[in-house]
């Protein structure tokens, strides 16, 4: 059964899988490999997608919906043939529309994909993308970074070289800037920075000013642009001969039928490459400002890139290419499409999950954390104690997986609690932790009471390379733990009451574990089939307590607390 | 034990095998000779499919070469008629001395468009449809229905069954109704 690979896109879609030993980009039931990101309901009250959906937006902005992955991972609704929708629901039906295009040109069920995302998507915004891929019916285990799936896409020929590539995404709406070293066939993101206000439109949009400009040099007249066909004609005509400009030096444009001075003619100018780049280089230079800072964000300089590899539709304008090109001072890689290079990295990376292309002969990835992820803590600042301070465990662009500790100490005499908030940032500088997102939190008991300061207390974070976080707390007089799983394939929502049963895995290896051993499996069965419920909580703690018990080799209060357990069980019963 | 006897029962049965190798042979050489039959219709038979194949190859190529043609056609018909299109929306507010004139011509088109079977559809004053019109913008009207189609830039093209082109309309957005 194939797996496909999909680039979900703010404005574009595409899908693609990995067949017969070469990828190929799979068109939509209209025949087009590029999908507008629109969904719809039309006149005749079917869900509609993609260039149907889009034709309908203007008219009715009630029945269609686009721009929704900006919403993903968010509380916002969105409105679609008056019903609210979550942004993660509207995803999955374009998934839907995306599956069902795939199984009809492959003329199989398709069960699963490899999605990806902006690098720069939080934890909130890549879960709500899994959780639109079960909603559609597609099992997605894997998600990856779009910069990564294009890296993928030019990589997979060149695993045997080891060196540091950039890779410079230029959309029609956003630019970003990511880094990838490739060592020894592993790929591995270092660096990411974007512009999201910045893309093609903007250069679309000078080259209508150019020929507006022209045409005003040749006749005398403006062009009207809130005439609706003449705004039309100069949007083709801007787009054509941007176009024409990426092959040849100059090009003629001709405005067919446009009202100039109450008369209807034809006009004819000529653009030249070099008036157009004079035009946008403003633009093509502040593409290169997001370069500096990516690089700079990781403190490497053009020297530590070996080339750079150019994706998104943008990257087709000469000007563009060479501005990059000489601000590096390397080559720049062009052979893959650039509207197509992520998702076919993503079809790349499916065929490798389903064991069509074996791993060992292809790149591994590793991707970064992407955010600060940390937690609240009380801190002496000038002989003062703070609290609700932001303490980093995991650093921003720390490659995954990974895991960090950090000890802490009891902050009042005699705590026997403590909160532990785990908090996530993409601020280097954060310094509150309100300021931060609370992404998950969960209590510590069992902390022996003790004067402040003198229980230490290890908090230790994973990160996984699904993203998938864990946080453990431990006190480490006593080895009692607990510990939270945000794992991605949930809704948001439950995250912050996925708090797991208290584990405290050093029992089982004590001495007085096997005498317990019994009455613990027998509790934690009927645990499992309780409803939440007092009782349950109650059994729970006594759980916890006799764990904790057998930890401290105390056998008359582990006992004790067998006891109440045996009790509480004859009860339920 | 008579020797004699198990001898010659052994030459019996050795002649029996002989004979049976004959029956055998001579069968075996009938089933070859039909195989051998077989073989040959089915090479001539290979023979016709690949001849076959060959025109099927050439009616192709030529299918797709008539296919290329018909489709410049209507596209020559389409740029035509949208040329005049054009003409006929300017001259309906700037010189409508000549309206007449430029509608007769649209509809001759028309009428020649049709009957190589590419179907014009103006919609203008109709309800939108998703399936066959493209809002390019909207206007706020009183007086007409929500939706209802108030100018049509570029009409709708459909050949032979197919919609080729949504016509490009502006609908009107009537807020109250949303």
């Amino acid at each position: 059964m194939a797996v496909i690979g999909i680039d979900l896109g703010t404005s574009t879609s595409e899908i693609a899988v990995y067949k017969d030993g070469k990828v190929i980009v799979i068109p939509n039931d209209k025949g087009n490999r590029i999908t507008p990101s629109y969904v719809g309901i039309s006149t005749d009250g079917e869900m509609i997608f993609g260039e149907d959906a889009k034709s309908q937006y203007l008219g009715r902005p009630q029945d269609t919906v686009r721009e929704f992955k900006r919403l993903m991972g968010t509380d916002e609704s969105v409105k679609l043939g008056g019903r609210e929708y979550r942004p993660e629901e509207v995803s999955a039906l374009l998934l839907g529309y995306l599956k069902g295009c795939a199984e009809e040109y492959l003329k199989e069920t398709i069960e699963e994909a490899v999605i990806t995302v902006p690098a720069n998507f939080d934890d909130n915004q890549r879960q709500a993308t899994m959780l639109a891929a079960k909603i559609a019916g597609l099992k997605c285990e894997r998600i990856i970074n779009e910069p990564t799936a294009a890296a993928m896409a030019f990589g997979i020929k060149n695993m045997d070289k080891d060196m540091r590539v950039l890779v410079y995404d230029f959309g029609g709406g956003t630019l970003d800037v990511t880094v990838l070293k490739m060592f020894e066939g592993i790929l591995d993101v270092e660096t990411s920075y974007g512009d999201t206000k910045l893309g093609g439109k903007d250069f679309d949009e000078k080259m209508m000013n150019i020929i507006t400009r022209k045409v005003y040099e040749k006749n005398g007249v403006n062009l009207d642009r809130n005439n609706l066909i003449v705004l039309s004609k100069l949007k083709e005509a801007a787009e054509r001969a941007k176009i024409d400009l990426s092959f040849v030096n100059e090009t003629t444009v001709t405005l067919e039928n446009i009202v100039l001075n109450g008369k209807l003619v034809n006009t004819q100018i000529n653009i030249t490459r070099r008036e157009f780049e004079d035009e946008v280089m403003d633009l093509v230079e502040k593409s290169g400002v997001v370069i500096d800072k990516a690089l700079k964000d990781k403190g490497l300089t053009y020297e530590d890139i070996d080339f750079v590899l150019m994706v998104g539709g943008t990257t087709r304008i000469p000007v563009v290419r060479n501005y990059v090109k000489n601000k590096l001072n390397k080559n720049i890689r062009t052979e893959i499409n650039p509207d197509e290079a992520v998702c076919m990295g993503a079809a790349i990376q499916a065929a490798i999950k389903a064991g069509v292309i074996s791993e060992e002969n292809s790149l591994v990835i590793t991707d970064v954390c992407p955010f600060n992820l940390g937690t609240s803590c009380v801190t002496e600042v000038n002989g003062m104690e703070v609290a609700g301070i932001l303490s980093t465990i995991i650093e921003r662009n720390s490659t995954v997986p990974i895991t960090r500790s950090q000890i802490y100490t009891t902050a009042i005499d005699y705590q026997t609690e403590m909160n532990i908030d785990i908090y996530q940032t993409l601020d280097n500088n954060c310094i509150w932790a309100k300021d931060a997102t609370l992404i998950g939190q969960f209590m510590l008991d069992n902390i022996p009471a003790r004067p402040k300061g003198e229980e230490a207390i290890k908090i230790e974070y994973s990160y996984d390379i699904n993203g998938n976080i864990k946080a453990v707390a431990e006190v480490l007089s006593t080895g009692h733990r607990r510990q939270i799983e945000i794992k991605r394939a949930i809704n948001m929502q439950d995250v912050v009451q996925n708090e797991v049963a208290a584990v405290l895995d050093n029992y089982k290896e004590c001495n007085l574990y096997k005498k317990y051993k019994m009455t613990i499996e027998g509790a934690e069965k009927r645990l499992n089939t309780l409803g939440e419920s007092e009782i349950k909580k109650e059994l729970m703690r006594l759980l916890n307590e006799l764990k904790q018990y057998i930890i401290q080799d105390d056998e008359d209060m582990a006992n004790e607390i067998e006891g109440e357990i045996i009790d509480l069980l004859f009860d339920i019963d | 034990m008579d020797i004699l006897s198990e001898l010659y029962k052994i030459s019996q049965l050795s002649f029996d095998e002989e004979e049976a190798s004959i029956f055998q042979l001579n069968a075996s050489l009938r089933e070859s000779a039909e195989i051998s039959k077989m073989i040959k219709k089915n090479i001539q038979k290979t023979d016709t499919i690949y001849y076959k194949l060959d025109e099927i190859s050439n009616l192709n190529e030529q299918l797709k070469e008539h296919t290329n043609q018909i489709n410049e056609m209507v596209k020559g018909y389409i740029r035509i008629f949208d040329f005049i299109w054009e003409m006929h929306r300017f001259s309906k507010e700037q010189s409508p001395e000549i309206l007449d004139y430029i509608q007769s011509i649209l509809e001759k088109i028309e009428v020649e468009m049709k009957k190589v079977g590419i179907f014009i559809d103006n919609p203008k004053n109709q309800k939108y449809q998703t399936k066959l019109h493209e809002i390019i913008a909207t206007q706020e009207v009183i007086g007409f229905g929500n939706e209802i189609i108030l100018d049509v830039l570029k009409v709708g093209i459909n050949f032979k069954g197919e919609i080729i082109r949504k016509a490009q309309v502006i609908t009107n957005l009537n807020k109250e109704e949303i």
